[in-house]
């Protein structure tokens, strides 16, 4: 089962609305899985940056 | 046409009607004014929650409803060949923001679908898109068979 506890990794950003939140590696997943929560559009690694670099 | 049998849902038998089913009609109260709209959802079986994407502007009406964890009401039915199924959810719609997202919560928004009257004129960039969630303080279900012979006597 996958858990939201982990620590943040990433930044998403959405390439379509531009939605940016901060995610772990369960989220991630979910991401590239199951598009954009928001306005659900597909989602491709490069929407992924690491934390540290932004 | 006859009323034959009205017969309440079970709870397996609610799930399985909002599991086959993606949208509703969406009832919001403030104060004395009422307000329903058509809505898409995602609904857990396993948590018995709704799943809903609202997209709204700062001038609209949906918005003066939205600010403050309306309660609300969500109505699902379905009918064919003499029967007619309701579900009816009550509770309070909260907001969930990004911060509040989990693994599970954007599986659930992944699967709630986007029907046509959800196909936004605007580009997404441009649109205040708002994610919710109801969890019901009450569910209820009812079936109603009506004898649909009769009226060919």
């Amino acid at each position: 089962m996958m858990t939201g506890s982990a620590a943040n990794e990433y930044v998403f950003e959405c390439p379509q609305c531009e939605e940016q939140f901060e995610v772990n590696d369960g989220m991630r997943d979910a991401l590239l899985e199951r598009g954009c929560p928001v306005c659900t559009a597909s989602v491709s690694p490069t929407a992924f940056s690491p934390v540290s670099t932004r | 046409m006859s009323l034959d049998q009205q017969t309440n849902l079970s709870s397996d038998d609610v799930d399985a009607l909002l599991s086959r089913h993606e949208t509703g009609v969406l009832s919001l109260a403030k104060a004395d004014e009422p307000y329903a709209i058509p809505i898409s959802y995602g609904y857990d079986t396993v948590g018995g929650r709704f799943y809903l994407r609202l997209v709204s502007t700062p001038e609209s009406e949906k918005r003066a409803f939205l600010t403050s964890s309306p309660d609300a009401r969500l109505v699902v039915q379905e009918s064919g060949e003499g029967v007619y199924r309701s579900v009816i959810a009550t509770g309070t719609l909260e907001r969930v923001s990004t911060d509040d997202l989990t693994p599970e919560r954007i599986v659930q928004y992944g699967q709630a679908k986007r029907p046509l009257f959800e196909i936004w004129a605007d580009t997404k960039r441009d649109l205040d898109i708002q994610l919710f969630e109801l969890v019901p303080e009450s569910v209820s279900g009812r079936e109603v068979r009506v004898d649909l012979d009769e009226d060919a006597k």
